[in-house]
């Protein structure tokens, strides 16, 4: 180590090579790269661009492109102007939720609703309706963001098809909801202060027309589908209340059930007689000896007179040829049901649609304005130094992701 | 007048001589230590981008078996490559200068060459790498979804060489001081290793935690470099007490700092060493 170059000032190539030879890749470096240090001067080459010229040719085209960025970026670009609003979605809180309020989940809720639309709204403004609401005239939107000298790129071109205004029209908005506080951040750029200011104040009457339209045109088909509801029910509760009627017309005012209940009642009476008629039949059959005595003969026709009046009373209540109290008390038992059913379906129906009102009433949602969009008073420079950046960023990312790619594929 | 003003270029010109040997010298440092890994690994060149790029996809794997719950507002991949990514830069940056100058000992043979630049080379490679990595990860992810979204490229470029720089000074001041009392490499070793991992957001973000809670986490300027790269990415992501100039005063304080003190005890390593 007596020559060490660090006391020296200058080092032996050769020298330091053949130090250098176990770590091999410090060698070959030194090989590829050539001579660290010259007569002139000390020189070293990274190697990462394979030799002088593709070294020059690279340097070269990154100085170019450091220096066009700097040029169009601090010089012909355009100036951009810049309006920025901020509103919040807010719907009036039923006063029955003060509980709600005070455990406090009610804000989060709130939140919750208003960033929910903010999403809608996002689509919403970026949408070709929006477009054409704002611009309804195709060449007057072109002719106000027309590229103008020296910075051709930047603007509308005079010949781009819908699609290409589309896009152009929503480089120029920005819609940001605030995931923390429910609010929305508008940002409408131009390349002149009023285009920028009146592009954002269209596009707030936009968000509050799409916020009122889409609520109201919710709460008039809640509104509608409940009232409807209504009419089916009351039509409902009318036709079984008819059917009831004639039934009732048809066979009086009976009552089905009871007369049933009392026909039954006789039967079970004359049954009854029937057997104590029976018992006494039996008793005389044992003190004549006789069968056919007037006595015996008597009781025995009382009873069969008994029994044929049973079956007879017992055709009537069922049978085909009378009143089938069963069919009748099955039928108006099902009538009754109807209306019993037809009455509640109204009541819901009913109770449904003055909700319905009321909630409609509540969901109304509206557009609370926290800024203003002001007119700007200068240029917004902040692009100028971040598109800068970006370029520069491009290049280090071409730099580092490519040249470590590119030096992986040459060792490999 | 004129010898003034021959004076004056020649002075400038010298200097930026020396800044081009300088950045010729670190970028020669840094592909010498591109093959020395290289050749250590059982993969080769390809191992040195591909072995953390298997240790992403590791995490990214037990990400999706654990359902760890992300935001909708980035998707999952690049939000948890975002966290990793930095994380392990900075962990690699950091540890990597903690090691010291030692094992590059042969290379100060040359008087050009500086423990610092060694340092300044290991930084590169590994910001190459983890750039790279995020590079490809958004690629992919944007190719997938046929969607290429990002919203603020200039705020990625600064944040990424915040963390880089941040990682080095760090890393160069714990060195140096370290150097005179060995357990503050224990503890910055253990606090890289262990601390970071659970405060720098790769697991959360910090708008999900609940206000009181944040204090707790946002003194970590990584936390802030993380959840800042996220935010250029998509600026409808929220970064509640996350701030730029945070992180910037950081990494300016601790490179300023670690270069301080590399100046004043350069000699004490080199001879340590």
């Amino acid at each position: 180590m007596t020559e060490q170059p660090r006391a020296k000032g200058l080092v032996d190539p050769q020298n330091s090579s053949s130090r250098l030879n176990p770590q091999g890749a410090w060698t070959r470096f030194w090989e590829k790269g050539g001579e660290m240090i010259n007569r002139d001067g000390p020189i070293l080459r990274s190697g990462l661009q394979g030799g002088f010229q593709g070294l020059f040719k690279g340097r070269t085209l990154a100085a170019a492109f450091v220096v066009f960025s700097a040029v169009y970026c601090f010089g012909i670009g355009r100036d951009r102007y810049q309006a920025i609003s901020e509103f919040v979605i807010k719907q009036p809180l039923p006063p029955a939720t003060g509980a709600t309020t005070v455990l406090g989940s009610l804000q989060s809720s709130s939140v919750l609703s208003s960033l929910e639309d903010g999403r809608y709204l996002q689509v919403y403004l970026k949408s070709n309706a929006v477009k054409e609401a704002v611009f309804p005239d195709p060449s007057a939107f072109k002719a106000s963001y027309a590229p103008k000298a020296p910075d051709q790129w930047s603007g509308l071109p005079a010949d781009s098809n819908d699609l290409e205004q589309l896009a152009f029209f929503r480089q120029q908005l920005d819609v940001i909801p605030q995931e923390l506080s429910g609010t929305i951040v508008l940002t409408t750029s131009g390349f002149t202060a009023d285009d920028a200011y009146q592009l954002n104040t269209d596009l707030l009457q936009q968000a509050q027309r799409f916020v009122n339209e889409v609520n109201q045109s919710i709460s008039a088909d809640q509104q509608d589908f409940a009232e409807g509801q209504v009419v089916f029910a009351k039509t409902r509760l009318t036709e079984a209340s008819a059917a009831l009627e004639a039934f009732q017309d048809r066979y009086g005012q009976l009552d089905p059930l009871g007369e049933q209940s009392a026909t039954t009642g006789f039967i079970t009476e004359l049954e009854s007689r029937l057997v104590d008629l029976k018992v006494e039949e039996a008793s005389l059959r044992r003190q004549f000896r006789d069968p056919n005595a007037p006595e015996v003969a008597f009781v025995a026709d009382q009873v069969r007179e008994l029994e044929r009046q049973i079956q007879e009373e017992r055709q009537k209540a069922v049978g085909a040829g009378g009143r089938d109290l069963n069919k009748l008390a099955s039928q108006a038992s099902r009538l009754q049901g109807d209306v019993d059913f037809a009455r509640q379906s109204l009541s819901s129906a009913m109770r449904a649609a003055d909700n319905s009102r009321m909630e409609s009433q509540r969901q109304m949602k509206f557009i609370v304005m926290l800024s203003k969009p002001q007119r700007p008073m200068g240029p917004e420079t902040s692009w100028r130094w971040k598109a800068f950046v970006s370029c520069l960023g491009v290049l280090i990312v071409v730099w580092g992701v490519g040249g470590f790619m590119l030096t992986a594929l040459r060792r490999d | 007048m004129s010898n003034v003003r021959e004076g004056f270029i020649g002075t400038v010109r010298s200097w930026i001589e020396g800044f081009w040997l300088q950045i010729r010298i670190v970028l020669a440092l840094s592909e010498t230590e591109f093959v020395l890994r290289a050749e250590k690994g059982a993969f080769g060149v390809w191992g040195v981008l591909f072995e953390p790029f298997a240790l992403m996809l590791t995490l990214l794997a037990l990400r999706i078996l654990i359902r760890l719950k992300s935001t909708d507002l980035l998707n999952p991949v690049i939000w948890l490559a975002s966290g990793i990514a930095l994380l392990y830069m900075f962990r690699k940056i950091g540890i990597k200068s903690l090691a010291g100058v030692s094992k590059r000992q042969k290379f100060f043979f040359y008087r050009r060459i500086r423990p610092l630049d060694t340092l300044l080379a290991s930084a590169l490679i590994e910001a190459r790498i983890h750039g790279s990595i995020l590079v490809f990860v958004f690629l992919g992810v944007s190719f997938w979804n046929w969607q290429i979204k990002i919203d603020d490229p200039a705020l990625i470029l600064i944040d990424f060489m915040m963390t880089v720089s941040l990682g080095l000074g760090v890393g160069v001041s714990a060195l140096v001081v370290g150097h005179r009392l060995p357990i503050v490499k224990t503890l910055t070793k253990f606090g890289i290793n262990r601390l970071l991992l659970w405060t720098s957001g790769i697991f959360y973000a910090t708008y999900t935690l609940p206000g009181p809670v944040r204090p707790l986490v946002t003194w970590n300027p990584l936390l802030h470099a993380v959840e800042l790269l996220r935010h250029g990415i998509n600026t409808a992501y929220p970064i509640p007490d996350i701030s730029l100039h945070y992180l910037v005063a950081c990494s300016s304080l601790s490179c300023g700092f670690g270069l301080l003190f590399y100046f004043l005890n350069e000699a004490l390593l080199l001879a340590d060493d």
